[in-house]
């Protein structure tokens, strides 16, 4: 291990500190208070130079999103529209673009996502078509000899793990985040705020061989109740003592060990935390009933707080939930993806705010895409799907994917890498995604073994997505409602959002039309 | 070449393992009395142990043998019964939401005098699980409550009815989409849901690897894992599950051919009938595996021969006995059984002596009497036991102390106290049918390090570790929703050791360390009377003590 910790972490701390039969509860206690003031009082205002932050925004359930970025260019959006049936999107409810990179091949975004187009047309996000968990770069043929297939493929759980860890063929939680983070954390000076942060509980992203994860809430961290540590004489004070005894004793069980460990984590992290984030100096308005946004706000109110906390290094992870769309997915996309769209353009009008969006990336992830056929009012669980990146170092109004197909998979042609029911093999694995993010964050390439084993071995040598770089700035174009957001500079909110009125009532009509035809469809069940 | 050799992590973890295990590292106390074996057992077999609880042990000179069959003789309960009965007494009660419901089923768990039962239905509703956090089954009226009900009366008969039950509950049909679910249509190019068919293999019965009886994997020449079905199967169990919708007595279908499933308002409660004309009849391939009885389906069965034949195909899978096995082992007492463990309660799960598979009393019985769920020796091996789930642990701390409830409509009510978003759970209000938690969850560190596993710890952060204790902090202090606890008992012993000794027996089941004892001790001699509200010394104690307690990892891990 080349880079270690300057100081020790909390639970080598306390085993040495076992070891060493340091046994007196009240020394512990002193210690401990003594750790707290002085990451307290090492907190400064100044902004740390060279602060990055990677920010892992996980649609769990699995989105369909080939209904998030569709085809329009005549030949392929019938071909969308024959594969699809009735989950197909009318041509004209989308939100046109043109990427800078296919040759005037033209594609379509959800008519709910007004603000991501507008991010992309002015070159802050782009989107990687046909992504999603490879063992290596994998044919229809080898598919169906069964060589390349990851563990348990179209599985919730596995898929996710998959996603999460890089690690396709194998059982392990240990996630590329936190593979990161024990490369990088020695960046950061001695916090007990870890360097990975998640606002959706345990995960495997965030999780390392030595990385642990520190969960907030949106609303920020929960002190215990009755308990200080500065108290003295009186009942917190008592209570206080025997809680510090209690949490840092040395247990033989490991469930209690890990109980206390993590129990101990929280209590007192909590302390520095929200010093860090207090006050709060985040005035962009968060989109009333947007818990997603809400979320986006802690993070953007950490990544604020990294001159207090010392740090030049995070990585995030959000969640959002509910995408497992078997059944009703037009109209619970509709809503689902509108939320998705707002909470990012609140989050990089906040990173503006803040001055902090060349900093900053995040990036989708999702279980897996959808098959491209209809189970009657649904769509089942597949496999590469398409995601976003967004930022100010993201090479944005790209499409990016496996150059052979053209970046996104021409859907005139998919019987060379249809699994079945529209399962589409990904033309780029999440291990080729990540690479561009993490040599971003500050992965060297010698260090890139260890956090995506696979990648030198089984993806090197392909050609580099370029998630990353100079983004591109659409034209703007004539019949477009953009608001022609320039690309240039970070300054103040993105001017003009427009809420995609003219798509939004093209998608009304076209719910009309699709329970229309669910009433055709039973007709015909004969 | 800058790899961390996970090697290297294992050495230094073992190191420290090895290290912390020659010092004095803090270790349970393992002898017990008759009433500690007692408590703990029946924190295993019921929502926790209460002093009328322990006293019918007593009474059956602690013979948890024949505990269980007393148990299993009680007559089955009803959140439905006690919905109806508020709607009926309540005029302000106008229709069932998540509250009236929630409210209702936390009667029954933790009032209900059937435990073991309760606990078995809980345990089977983080395994078949829906969820009220999907809007399906929370605009479902009483259906969830009729779901549990359903695991209730089944929770002590037979796996292939449970199943049967499962698979046709108008709720499960909303939750994982099989209800209404139509046969391939070739003119608008739609296929069967595959929703159902894919989680009641992965998730009910089967799992994703071929198992050994005792529950291991089944490996390649390479090591890996074999998996026991593909997405093929997947499709063709998808067929079977199609035909499902309410239950009514309209024979006229709709659309044209009338073919399509009839009208009928919707039904929540009554199982779902088979709309023929929606089944799809082609001939089907289940899962081959030695002794499957119908491996396939002949073109043309009636729609429930189809779904009773496919349900028969998993409950008869080899897998299925030490699938269910050790999921019901990790929910009731440990969650890393020994493979020798699994393997017994399995054996029993494929005959229970009287040539009968799936029998559930049997399974529960052989769970909760074998010896690595009695024998108090396990209590101080390391990897034995489990973090109980927050909700466990709240219901062992009301049935304690004689809890009291308000007296309003359906009172069990924990109100914006006891929620996900302080306890990170709620029964049946699972964030999808993967449960609060895996079963093979790992948390990093020293569990994921000795290749054990901790479902629980999925929801133990640094978010829930505090807002949890906290909740049950205002539980204790002043109560919460219309909870309050009775500490009456407790504070006429709080100047004594007695207090200490009541709480490790109702919290702790007598495994209470001599070292958490002491800290407890300590904290209870400093509390003088110029730090509490005058007159209130003996309950200050005895608040302090129980908040201790239960922050403490004696209480948080049952062993």
């Amino acid at each position: 291990m080349k880079k270690s910790s300057p100081d020790l972490s909390r639970r080598e701390f306390i085993g040495q500190a076992s070891c060493a039969g340091v046994g007196a509860t009240a020394l512990f206690s002193t210690l401990l208070s003594l750790r707290l003031a002085n990451s307290l009082a090492a907190q400064t205002t100044t902004a740390t130079s060279d602060y990055k932050a990677l920010v892992c925004l996980f649609l769990a359930g699995g989105n369909d999103s080939y209904n998030m970025l569709v085809p329009t260019t005549a030949g392929e959006y019938a071909a969308y529209s024959a594969l699809r049936g009735g989950l197909a999107l009318p041509a004209d409810s989308l939100l046109q673009i043109t990427p800078g990179n296919m040759g005037g091949r033209t594609l379509g975004i959800h008519p709910s996502m007004p603000e991501v187009r507008d991010l992309f047309n002015a070159g802050n996000l782009n989107f990687v078509a046909n992504v999603g968990s490879l063992v290596r770069p994998t044919t229809l043929t080898q598919y169906k000899a069964g060589t390349n297939r990851p563990l348990s493929l179209y599985s919730h759980d596995d898929q996710v793990k998959q996603w999460q860890t890089c690690m396709p063929d194998k059982r392990t939680a240990i996630g590329w985040g936190g593979r990161a983070a024990d490369i990088l954390h020695s960046l950061n000076n001695s916090s007990l705020v870890s360097m990975n942060i998640s606002l959706a509980g345990q995960n495997a992203f965030l999780t390392g061989q030595q990385a642990f994860t520190y969960t907030v809430g949106s609303g920020g961290a929960t002190a215990l109740t009755g308990y200080n540590p500065t108290s003295v004489n009186n009942l917190t004070a008592v209570r206080s003592a025997a809680v510090d005894s209690m949490l840092v004793a040395d247990y033989r069980s490991l469930f209690e060990k890990s109980y206390a460990g993590t129990t101990l984590d929280a209590v007192e992290t909590y302390y520095e935390f929200t010093n860090a984030i207090t006050p709060n100096i985040l005035t962009t308005p968060i989109p009333t009933g947007n818990s997603l946004a809400n979320s986006l706000a802690m993070i953007a109110r950490v990544a604020g707080a990294n001159g207090k906390l010392g740090t030049k290094r995070q990585v995030f992870f959000v969640q959002i939930g509910g995408w497992d769309h078997h059944d009703g997915l037009v109209a619970k996309q509709q809503t689902m993806l509108a939320t998705v769209s707002k909470a990012l353009g609140f989050f990089w009008t906040a990173l503006g705010e803040l001055g902090l969006r060349n900093n900053v990336t995040l990036f989708t992830a999702s279980d897996f895409a959808r098959t491209l056929t209809s189970n009657g009012d649904g769509s089942d669980h597949a496999w590469g799907g398409n995601h976003m990146a967004m930022g100010g170092a993201v090479a944005g109004g790209y499409v990016l994917g496996d150059k052979t197909q053209g970046y996104y998979p021409d859907l005139q042609n998919v019987a060379t890498i249809d699994t079945g029911q529209g399962r589409l093999i990904p033309g780029v694995a999440v291990d080729e995604y990540a690479h561009d993010l993490l040599s971003w964050f500050g992965v060297t390439a010698s260090d890139m073994d260890y956090v995506l084993p696979a990648y030198s071995t089984r993806f090197a040598g392909r050609q580099e997505l370029g998630v990353i770089g100079t983004g591109y700035t659409a034209p703007v174009s004539s019949s477009s409602s953009s608001s022609g957001a320039s690309g240039g500079g970070g300054g103040g909110a993105m001017g003009g959002l427009t809420t995609g009125a003219a798509g939004a009532a093209l998608l009304l009509k076209m719910l009309a039309d699709r329970k229309a035809r669910i009433r055709a469809e039973k007709a015909d069940a004969t | 070449m800058t790899k961390i050799p996970k090697f290297a992590a294992l050495i230094f973890a073992n190191l420290v393992f090895l290290a912390a295990s020659l010092s004095a590292a803090v270790t349970p106390n393992a002898t017990l009395t008759a009433d500690q074996l007692a408590t703990r057992f029946l924190a295993q077999a019921t929502f926790g142990p209460s002093p009328d609880s322990l006293a019918e042990l007593r009474a059956l000179s602690y013979n948890y043998s024949a505990w269980i069959d007393q148990e299993a003789a009680k007559p089955v309960t009803s959140a439905v019964t006690l919905l109806l009965a508020a709607k009926a007494a309540d005029a302000t009660i106008t229709s069932f939401g998540i509250s009236e419901n929630r409210r209702a089923r936390s009667q029954l768990m933790l009032a209900g005098t059937d435990q073991l039962r309760q606990r078995v239905t809980y345990a089977l509703s983080q395994i078949m699980v829906i969820s009220d956090a999907d809007s399906n089954v929370s605009g479902a009226g009483e259906g969830s409550s009729s779901y549990y009900d359903m695991l209730e009366r089944d929770a002590l008969g037979n796996f292939r009815t449970l199943l049967m039950d499962v698979t046709r509950h108008p709720v499960m049909g909303r939750y994982l989409s099989h209800y209404k679910n139509r046969k391939p249509n070739t003119t608008t190019g739609t296929r069967p849901d595959e929703n159902y068919a894919r989680e009641v293999m992965q998730l009910f019965t089967i799992g994703l690897y071929q198992l050994n009886p005792d529950g291991t994997f089944q490996t390649d020449a390479t090591g890996k894992p074999l998996e026991v079905y593909t997405n093929d199967n997947i499709t063709e169990f998808a067929r079977v599950f199609t035909g499902f919708t309410d239950d009514s007595t309209n024979n006229t279908g709709t659309g044209t051919g009338a073919a399509d499933f009839p009208s009928a308002v919707a039904n929540y409660t009554v199982q779902m009938r088979m709309w023929e004309k929606q089944h799809d009849v082609g001939s089907k391939t289940l899962l081959a595996y030695t002794g499957a009885t119908k491996p396939t389906l002949p073109a043309n069965q009636a729609g429930l021969v189809d779904v009773q034949d496919a349900i028969n195909n998993l409950v008869e899978h080899p897998n299925t006995a030490p699938f269910i096995s050790r999921l019901l082992i990790q929910r009731l007492v440990t969650s890393n059984p020994t493979s020798a463990y699994v393997g017994r309660v399995a054996a029993v799960f494929v005959n229970n002596g009287a040539g009968v598979r799936g029998d559930l009393l049997a399974v529960v019985k052989a769970i909760l009497l074998d010896d690595e769920a009695r024998n108090p020796s396990y209590i101080t091996v390391s990897s034995h036991g489990k973090l109980q789930e927050p909700f466990l642990r709240l219901t062992q701390v009301l049935r304690a102390f004689k809890y009291t409830v308000g007296t309003g409509t359906l009172p069990y009510d924990f109100s914006y106290n006891f929620t996900e978003s302080t306890m990170g759970q709620f029964p049946l209000g699972a964030p999808t049918v993967f449960n609060f938690y895996m079963p093979d969850y790992a948390p990093s560190g020293v569990i994921d390090t000795a290749g054990l596993v901790a479902p629980e710890f999925q929801i133990l952060n640094s978010v829930f570790s505090v807002t949890f204790p906290n909740a049950l902090y205002n539980l204790i202090q002043s109560g919460a929703g219309t909870f309050t606890l009775n500490l009456t008992d407790q504070a006429a012993i709080a100047t004594d050791s007695l207090l200490i000794d009541n709480l490790d027996l109702y919290l702790t089941h007598g495994t209470m360390s001599v070292e958490t004892r002491a800290a407890i001790t300590t904290a209870l001699s400093k509390v003088i009377t110029a730090m509490v509200p005058t007159g209130t010394l003996a309950i200050s104690k005895v608040r302090l003590a129980i908040h201790l307690v239960i922050l403490s990892p004696d209480f948080a891990i049952l062993k």
